[in-house]
C-alpha cells in the first residue's frame, strides 16, 4: 500500500469518526431551568436514620463528578462527592432508536436532580451529586449485555438503567452477587415480584401485562363491538407479556382470538402479519412490535381495504406517524387506531413531575418523544432508592439494595405511589388517540385506567408470562 | 384464486427488490472475488440520502431520488478507491471482514442521522389510490410494488444489454472470469473494480428506495431487510446474475405464499409451524438446494486439485 493511499484512508476514518462524534452537537446546549414547582419529600422507608456518617461502597467517590458526560452536563455539586451510575443501552439493535433519547432523560434528570432545592432542583443525594457514566452498547444482545456490566460493575453503585427484559434477566444472577439494584427499561409484570428479580430491580410504570387487559377493556367499553381479534408481538419480549395480558382478558371477556403472531423481534415478517389480517379478518388487533413495523403493518393492512381497531402497545407507537407529511398520517388519526403509554403518561401529561421534566427537557431537545418521558420517569423511583440508602447512613451497594427492598418511592405525580419489594404488580393504564396537533402525537383519553379484567386478576400469582 | 395472485404479487414484487441487492453481491463477487457485507449499509444509506434530499432538504422528490441513487454509487465507488484497492491481493477473508467494517462505519453514521424517529422518503407512491394501492379484480396491487417489479425488471434488461453490447460490459464480464488474462489483454482492471462498486451502490440505491419507500419508512433497523438477501444469493450461486434474481424470486414467493398460507398449511398438518415461519422457509429451500447444489443453482462447480 503506497503512503498516499494509507494517507487517504486515514484521513477518510478521521473525518468519518468526527462526523459521528458531531452528530446531534445541536443538542447538547443545555441550559439549566429554574423550576418552580415545589418538590415534596415523600420517603417512607424503614431504613430512614438519624445516621450522621454515610457509608458508602463500589461506585460512591469524594471527588466530585465531572461537569459533563456525554455531551450533557451532570448539574454535579463541585463541593459534593459522586454516586455513579452505569447504562446498559442499545445504540446498534433494534432499539437503537429509542436507546440515545432514552439516555438524554437520564442524564437530563439528574441534571435536574443535583441542581440546589433553590433553584427548582432536589439538591443531589445528601453530600452527593449522581452521574451517569458512559453507556455500554448492549445492541439488545444479552450476551452483550453481560459483556457490558461486568465492564461497568466495579465502577458504578446501580444501574441507571438495564435495557430489555431478557438481557436484564441474563444478568440477573451477576447484579445479585453485586448487590446491584438497576432500572429496567422494560415493562415486564415479573419485575414487580422477589421470586423473578431478587429484590434488585426498581421497576417504574405500568407493566405490558396489565397494559394488554387494560386495552381489552378499554376497547369494549369504548370502541363497540368486538368479538374477534388478533395478538401481534415479539416472542420472549415484551410481546410475550402483552400477548398474555390480550389473551387473559380475550378469555375473561368472552373474545375469539383468530391468531397470535408472535415470532422473534428479527424474523417479524409484514407480509405474514398483513396476510394473516387478510386471511382471518379480526374486528381488532393488538400489536406489541416496533414503531417502523406498525407503520408496515397498519399501512398494509389499509392498501388491503382493512382497517379494524388496533390498540398498540407503548413501543408501537412513535410521533412520527402523526407528523405532517407521514403517508399514514390520516389512518393514525382516524379513529381505528390507539396507543398506550410508555408505562407513563405523555410528554404534556398534567403533572408536576411532567412539568419539572418539559421545563428541563425543553432547553435541551426540541422533542415531546415518548422514549423521553420513559427516560426521564425511570429514574424517580431510583433516585427516592438513593435518598432513602443516604438517610439510612449506607450508601454501599448492600446498603441501597436494602432501602428498594422496602421503600414508597414517589415521581411528582408521574405515577402512582409505589411501596417497591411488595409483590404487587401496578395495573393503571394509560390510553391515548394519535392527534398531530400534540407534541407527543397523542391525545391521553384515559388516565390511571384499570378495566375488570386487571381489577379481578390474581396479581399475587405472579408475572403473566 | 385471489389469495393465490395476492401472494404471488407481492412475493414478485419482494423478490424483485431482493434481486437489485443480490445483484450488487454479485457483482462485486464475480469481479473481486469478495462477499461485500457493506451492500447493506448502502442500501440504507441510498434511502438515507434520499430522505435527506426530499424531506430534509426540500428537494423536488424525483430530483432527490436520482441524486440520491447516483451518490449512493459514487459512495461505493469511494469506498472501493479508499479502502479496498489497496487490499488487492490480500486475502479474500481479510477483505470481507474490511466490508463488515465499512458496514458497520456507514450504519453508524447514518443512525446518528436517522435518530428516534421512523423517517420517510417524501415520495408520492401513498397519495395514489387507497394507500398507494389499486384493486384489481380483488387483487390488491401496490404503486410501490409495481414499480419495484418494473425497476427490477427493466434493470436486469439493461445490465444484461450492458454486459453483452458495451465495451465496460464486456471487460467487466473478462476481469470477472480472469483477472490477470484481463490485464494482459489490456483492460483497466482496477477501473472494472470501481465501476463494479459504482453500480452496485447504484443497485442498492434502488433497492432502498423500495424497502423503506412510502410508509414503510426508514429506521435504524431498516438494514435487516436487505440482510435477507443472503439465502437468495446462495440459492442462486455467488457468481451467477441469473441466479441471483431466480433465487430472489424464489425468496420473494416463498415469503409470499407462507405469509397467506401458513394458517391454511397448519389446520392440513395439524400442527403449528410457529411464528416467523416465513423467514424462515427460505433458509429451508436454501438448505435443501445447497445439499444437492452446493455451489447454488447456478453456481460455477470450483474443482480444487489436491
Amino acid at each position: 500500500m503506497n503512503s498516499l493511499r494509507k494517507r487517504g484512508i486515514i484521513i477518510f476514518s478521521i473525518l468519518s469518526l468526527v462526523i459521528v462524534a458531531c452528530g446531534g452537537a445541536a443538542e447538547e446546549e443545555v441550559v439549566e431551568e429554574t423550576v418552580e414547582e415545589a418538590v415534596v419529600e415523600s420517603l417512607d422507608s424503614p431504613a430512614v436514620t438519624t445516621a450522621t456518617a454515610v457509608k458508602t461502597g463500589t461506585g460512591v467517590t469524594a471527588e466530585p463528578c465531572p461537569a459533563e458526560i456525554g455531551g450533557v452536563p451532570t448539574g454535579a455539586d463541585q463541593s459534593k462527592g459522586c454516586i455513579y451510575l452505569g447504562l446498559l443501552n442499545d445504540y446498534t439493535g433494534p432499539y437503537a432508536p429509542a436507546g440515545p433519547g432514552l439516555e438524554l432523560a437520564q442524564r437530563a434528570f439528574w441534571l435536574w436532580a443535583n441542581s440546589p432545592e433553590e433553584a427548582g432542583g432536589r439538591g443531589g443525594i445528601g453530600n452527593y451529586s449522581v452521574a451517569i457514566r458512559e453507556g455500554f452498547d448492549t445492541g439488545y444482545n444479552p450476551q452483550k449485555h453481560l459483556e457490558g456490566y461486568t465492564a461497568i460493575k466495579d465502577e458504578v453503585a446501580a444501574l441507571a438503567m438495564s435495557l430489555g427484559t431478557p438481557q436484564t434477566l441474563f444478568i440477573l444472577d451477576e447484579m445479585d452477587k453485586d448487590n446491584m439494584v438497576g432500572v429496567p427499561m422494560s415493562w415486564w409484570s415479573g419485575w414487580s415480584y422477589k421470586e423473578n428479580d431478587k429484590g434488585l430491580i426498581i421497576e417504574f410504570g405500568s407493566q405490558y401485562c396489565a397494559d394488554g387487559m387494560n386495552a381489552v377493556d378499554w376497547s369494549l367499553e369504548n370502541l363497540g363491538d368486538i368479538k374477534t381479534v388478533g395478538i401481534m408481538g415479539f416472542a420472549g419480549d415484551y410481546g410475550s407479556d402483552w400477548a398474555a395480558g390480550v389473551a387473559k382478558a380475550a378469555e375473561a371477556n368472552g373474545l375469539t382470538v383468530a391468531w397470535t403472531y408472535t415470532p422473534p423481534s428479527t424474523e417479524f415478517d409484514v407480509a405474514q402479519a398483513v396476510g394473516l389480517m387478510v386471511t382471518q379478518p379480526v374486528d381488532a388487533y393488538f400489536p406489541a412490535i416496533s414503531a417502523g413495523l406498525m407503520a408496515q403493518v397498519a399501512g398494509g393492512a389499509a392498501q388491503q381495504g382493512l382497517t379494524p381497531f388496533a390498540i398498540l402497545a407503548g413501543p408501537s407507537f412513535n410521533d412520527a406517524f402523526v407528523q405532517e407529511g407521514f403517508p399514514l398520517k390520516g389512518l393514525f388519526e382516524s379513529g381505528a387506531i390507539y396507543a398506550m403509554g410508555l408505562g407513563v403518561a405523555p410528554y404534556e401529561a398534567d403533572t408536576p413531575g411532567h412539568a419539572v421534566m418539559r421545563a428541563t427537557m425543553g432547553q435541551i431537545v426540541e422533542s415531546a418523544n415518548a422514549f423521553l418521558v420513559a427516560g426521564w420517569s425511570s429514574q424517580y423511583h431510583l433516585l427516592g432508592v438513593l435518598e432513602a440508602a443516604n438517610k439510612g447512613g449506607d450508601l454501599s451497594r448492600a446498603g441501597i439494595r436494602r432501602a428498594a427492598a422496602n421503600v414508597t418511592v414517589s415521581s411528582d405525580g408521574m405515577m402512582e405511589p409505589r411501596e417497591l419489594g411488595q409483590d404487587r404488580a401496578d395495573t393503571a393504564a394509560y390510553i391515548g388517540i394519535p392527534d398531530g396537533s400534540i407534541g407527543s402525537g397523542q391525545r391521553v383519553l384515559a388516565f390511571n385506567y384499570q378495566g375488570s379484567s386487571a381489577k379481578s386478576y390474581d396479581w399475587t400469582s405472579g408475572s403473566c408470562s | 384464486m385471489i389469495t393465490f395472485l395476492q401472494a404471488t404479487f407481492e412475493g414478485l414484487s419482494l423478490g424483485a427488490v431482493y434481486s437489485l441487492v443480490a445483484i450488487g453481491f454479485v457483482l462485486i463477487y464475480k469481479a473481486t472475488d469478495v462477499l461485500s457485507f457493506a451492500q447493506p449499509a448502502l442500501v440504507v444509506v441510498g434511502a438515507g440520502l434520499i430522505s435527506a434530499l426530499a424531506v430534509d432538504r426540500g428537494v423536488p422528490f424525483w430530483i432527490a431520488f436520482i441524486v440520491g441513487i447516483l451518490l449512493t454509487g459514487i459512495i461505493g465507488l469511494v469506498m472501493e478507491r479508499t479502502f479496498l484497492r489497496p487490499m488487492v491481493g490480500e486475502p479474500v477473508f481479510s477483505v470481507a471482514i474490511l466490508t463488515i467494517g465499512i458496514d458497520i462505519l456507514l450504519r453508524t453514521v447514518l443512525n446518528n442521522w436517522i435518530g428516534l424517529n421512523p423517517r420517510y422518503l417524501g415520495d408520492p407512491f401513498q397519495s395514489f389510490g387507497n394507500f398507494g394501492s389499486v384493486n384489481v379484480g380483488g387483487v390488491t396491487l401496490k404503486y410501490l410494488e409495481i414499480a419495484a417489479l418494473f425497476t427490477g425488471v427493466i434493470i436486469i434488461i439493461l445490465l444484461s444489454v450492458f454486459f453483452k453490447r458495451s465495451k465496460y460490459g464486456v471487460a467487466m464480464m473478462a476481469t470477472s472470469y480472469d483477472q490477470e488474462a484481463a490485464l494482459a489483454q489490456g483492460i483497466n482492471v482496477g477501473r472494472i473494480f470501481g465501476l463494479v462498486w459504482l453500480i452496485s451502490g447504484v443497485l442498492a440505491g434502488f433497492a432502498g428506495f423500495f424497502i423503506t419507500g412510502g410508509f414503510n419508512t426508514l429506521t435504524q433497523a431498516s438494514f435487516l431487510s436487505a440482510l435477507r438477501v443472503l439465502p437468495a444469493v446462495a440459492i442462486g450461486g455467488l457468481d451467477s446474475i441469473p441466479g441471483a434474481v431466480i433465487g430472489s424470486l424464489i425468496i420473494g414467493l416463498t415469503q409470499g405464499y407462507v405469509a397467506y398460507y401458513q394458517l391454511m398449511l397448519e389446520g392440513v398438518i395439524g400442527f403449528s409451524l410457529g411464528s416467523g415461519f416465513s423467514l424462515i422457509a427460505p433458509y429451508l429451500i436454501m438448505f435443501f438446494i445447497l445439499i444437492f447444489k452446493p455451489d447454488g443453482l447456478f453456481g460455477t462447480k470450483e474443482v480444487e486439485r489436491v
